[in-house]
């Protein structure tokens, strides 16, 4: 049983997902888009209209921070917070010299973290089919040279400040942008779906002649 | 110590050990201020209830960061220790087999399957808190914080003319009569 349940819990893919921010962030708002709407249908003290009405109204906001994040704020603070990092407050030290774009560091990263050296030196002898290349061709010198040692140099920095941008990306996204997005968009749809009525026109002071 | 030295050692922190607890809890807490802050800027709507709307997210938000914490934190102990326990009967059951494991490999293979453990299960005890134990903590908290707390409704004394506004424009029954020739008057 034990066996089992640490089998889920270390399996890769989960670990990846748990150790970056996007990850988490797309994580815990596909369950709070389930959740919050789920808890709302289930509660008894109100009435049957309120409660869709509600359940609906939340499971849009949270669809919309979902969106937003993913569509604006993934993009631009995973690229835009390499660069910031590279060229303004690290000034290409670190290990941010050895990196042109995130993506090849995660590249490295990947490999840095397998804990077998052979496998590591097997890996770099493959071929990359949409580069045209050999692993190895993609790294400097420096690089190669740490990926033969016993315990290579992550270089954590760059991992970090990618991290903490994104971290200053979702707050941005989901606690300013997504709500008034959502506050936009909300009551139409909501109108659209016949669970909110166009509020009416209140005839002005009846004259009496 | 300087802000980019600050940014330095965060960035070492986050790119050493990235917990699935920080950004959930950077976002709660921003949520606590910016979500009231912009219902309270909403125009054209009742006070009251802009004061009760934000007042409840401020609550919510309050609510969500202390279990987004302790769910997260909860759930990182129990990876660390079901992972540990994994690890020594796999370890013991290599050994039985006839593999010779030394004591620095043993550290290594615990130590990298007790992290991963770690963080896979509190990304799971943060997901449970987001969907489960704060929604859940919230309906059956936020009333009567509620009803404690928020400002209370008072219904507007209501003006007899204003609820019956025909009377505005009907002609008022006087008993004298103001038209006409005025018999021994002053």
């Amino acid at each position: 049983m034990i066996k089992a349940i640490s089998n889920i819990i270390t399996n890769p893919a989960l670990v990846n997902i748990a150790q970056s921010t996007n990850g988490t962030v797309i994580s815990k708002t596909t369950v709070n888009a389930i959740g919050r709407p789920g808890f709302i249908l289930i509660d008894n003290n109100i009435s049957e209209d309120t409660k869709k009405f509600a359940a609906m109204k939340e499971f849009l906001y949270q669809a919309c921070c979902l969106a937003v994040y993913m569509a604006i704020i993934v993009p631009i603070f995973k690229k835009g917070g390499f660069k910031l990092a590279k060229e303004k407050i690290f000034k290409n030290t670190e290990g941010f010299q050895h990196f042109n774009s995130f993506k090849e560091y995660i590249y490295y990263r990947k490999l840095a973290d397998n804990p077998s050296k052979q496998n590591r030196l097997v890996s770099l002898e493959k071929n990359i089919v949409h580069h045209n290349c050999k692993v190895k061709d993609m790294y400097n010198e420096h690089l190669l040279k740490e990926l033969c040692k016993d315990k290579p140099d992550k270089f954590n920095t760059v991992k970090g400040a990618v991290e903490l941008s994104n971290i200053i990306g979702s707050i941005i996204g989901l606690a300013v942008i997504a709500p008034q997005v959502s506050q936009k968009l909300t009551h139409p749809i909501l109108r659209v779906l016949g669970l909110e009525k166009k509020e009416k026109v209140q005839p002005s002071n009846t004259e009496t002649k | 110590m300087s802000i980019q030295q600050f940014i330095k050692k965060m960035c070492l922190k986050l790119g050493t050990n990235n917990k699935a607890i920080y950004p959930v809890i950077a976002i709660a807490a921003a949520n606590g201020i910016c979500r009231p802050t912009i219902t309270m800027l909403k125009k054209g709507e009742d006070p009251q209830s802009k004061k009760y709307a934000a007042l409840r997210e401020g609550i919510t938000e309050f609510i969500a960061i202390p279990t987004y914490w302790a769910c997260g934190e909860l759930a990182g102990k129990l990876g660390k220790y079901i992972t540990s326990k994994a690890m020594d009967k796999k370890i013991a059951e290599l050994e039985k087999n006839g593999s010779k494991i030394t004591a620095d490999t043993k550290k290594i293979m615990k130590e990298s399957m007790v992290k991963k453990g770690q963080a896979g299960l509190m990304l799971i005890g943060v997901c449970f808190a987001a969907g489960v134990v704060i929604p859940a903590l919230c309906s059956v908290a936020v009333k009567p914080i509620m009803k404690k707390t928020a400002p209370q409704k008072e219904t507007p004394a209501i003006n007899p003319i204003q609820k019956y506004s025909y009377l505005d424009n009907r002609q008022v029954f006087r008993n004298i009569s103001y038209s006409g020739m005025k018999v021994g008057g002053v």
